[in-house]
């Protein structure tokens, strides 16, 4: 075989002029695509299938919209406790408190409601749209997957959702302007407070009183679920809650979710309908 | 002292909105610094957490429960931890003390009976937390609201655990509600030394 190059496979040569010419084309493409062609954008790049993000609106946040937002976190969790109620699979002793937890909260929820309409706002009455979406939906068929185990991960879920509600009280009632909101919203968080220390005292006694970890790391019990406690840190914490749902088999994976308080994406504006 | 909506359906309600632009206005910003009258209430807020330190260091030395003396070493900690933090942010010394408070539970502390002490402590921790509660409506300033936020949430949790140690546990009402009256920090009585 010979080793003769051919002439038509020859490398192009390029000489210093062509060189000047080929650079003069590509800025002036480039000058062209920056002057005809949309910006580019500044998010970041995406892979798989993650959901989109939601922009952030650009509503006046009032003490209206903060009112409205905590009603919605108090309904919503209300609604939940209401799902599971309806499964009929409670002990009576946890029925009997669950019931109590929805009174509690739709109590809270009317006071906020009143503080709204006296702040000049519309009281907000359905469930936060926002949560429904990204945590209740997921939330609800996690339970359903496992109905043997529904009981132990609705009392998980109810003392993640009472740290919810403190941690979401407590965040919102410093920023209210009015002193009479700023008492309701932190009257309200002592509230899920005790609701929350109150249920863990009942699932796990005094061996759930207190973290013995005094940074309030997050502990996990034998099944994989959260480890409880009544006093889970020394300071009202407003990290993200984490909250496992133990599947009842075991090669089904369990499912994870962080649950926050409400931001400028999830917050209740005047401009929303009240129509749920 | 011690005196329905539906989950269905809704979440489209946002999604039916064009939503982009600029970052929302905000309610009105509080100072950050206490202010001097905040200043007034926080050296109150001092004394009670330190008064509260104290008490349960009564409680771990008469208690004979080894369980009870480190559930009581824990919380006095935590007191201690929020005198500091109210010190840190008002820049008081951590050396007042109410002896009002003092006064009237260190004998339930003191007793060495487990019942008694966390029926006293219960109560104790339930008139702070509501008094930090009614802290937050006062504050001017938005680092004494956030302090003060971030601590009557966990009195209210150590007074329900206190409340089940007395033995209310089964007394659904006693864990959950409480009917706990703020101390008036603004007007202080003779005998408080703040």
């Amino acid at each position: 075989m010979s080793d003769r190059t051919q002439p038509g496979s020859q490398p192009a040569r390029i000489d210093r002029r062509d060189a000047l010419r080929l650079g003069g084309v590509t800025v002036s493409i480039a000058a062209l695509l920056a002057a005809c062609g949309e910006p580019a954008s500044t998010d970041p790049g995406r892979v798989g299938v993650a959901p989109s993000e939601t922009q952030l609106p650009s509503y006046p946040v009032d003490d209206a919209v903060l009112l409205r937002t905590a009603t919605s976190v108090e309904l919503t969790i209300a609604e939940i406790y209401r799902t599971v109620l309806d499964r009929n699979v409670l002990e009576p002793q946890w029925e009997e408190l669950m019931i109590r937890l929805v009174e509690l909260h739709e109590e809270a929820a009317a006071v906020m409601q009143a503080l709204t309409v006296e702040a000049g706002g519309e009281a907000w009455p359905c469930t936060n749209p926002w949560m429904v979406d990204r945590f209740v939906e997921p939330l609800v068929e996690a339970l359903e997957r496992s109905p043997e185990m529904l009981q132990f991960n609705a009392i998980n879920t109810a003392v993640a959702l009472e740290n919810l509600s403190t941690a979401n009280n407590q965040s919102l009632s410093v920023r209210l302007t009015e002193p009479a909101q700023r008492l309701a919203l932190g009257t309200a968080a002592a509230q899920s407070a005790r609701n929350s220390a109150t249920i863990v005292i009942r699932q796990r006694g005094s061996e759930g009183y207190f973290n013995p970890d005094p940074t309030g790391e997050t502990q996990y019990d034998d099944a994989g679920a959260v480890a409880n406690f009544a006093v889970p840190s020394p300071f009202g914490s407003l990290a993200p809650i984490e909250l496992i749902i133990v599947a009842e088999d075991v090669e089904g994976g369990s499912d994870d979710f962080a649950l926050q308080v409400p931001a400028e994406n999830s917050y209740i504006y005047n401009e929303l309908d009240t129509s749920c | 002292m011690m005196g329905s909506a539906g989950v269905a359906g809704v979440g489209s309600v946002l999604l039916g909105r064009g939503v982009a632009g600029a970052a929302p206005a905000s309610v009105d910003v509080p100072p950050s610094a206490p202010t001097p009258e905040d200043t007034d209430l926080l050296a109150a807020a001092l004394g009670l957490e330190l008064t509260a330190a104290q008490l349960y260091g009564l409680a771990v030395e008469s208690i004979d429960d080894e369980f009870v003396r480190d559930l009581a070493a824990n919380f006095g900690t935590y007191h201690e931890f929020y005198a500091e933090e109210i010190a840190g942010i008002s820049g008081l010394s951590a050396n007042y003390f109410d002896e009002v408070v003092y006064a009237e539970l260190a004998p339930s502390f003191g007793t060495g009976d487990v019942e008694e002490f966390a029926a006293a402590a219960a109560q104790l921790e339930a008139t702070a937390s509501a008094t930090h509660t009614q802290l937050v409506a006062e504050f001017a300033s938005s680092s004494a609201r956030t302090l003060s936020a971030s601590i009557q949430v966990i009195e209210a949790r150590m007074a329900t655990v206190m409340n089940d140690l007395a033995g209310n546990g089964d007394d659904l009402d006693a864990m959950l509600t409480s009917d706990a009256e703020p101390l008036d920090l603004a007007a202080v009585p003779e005998g408080r030394d703040v």
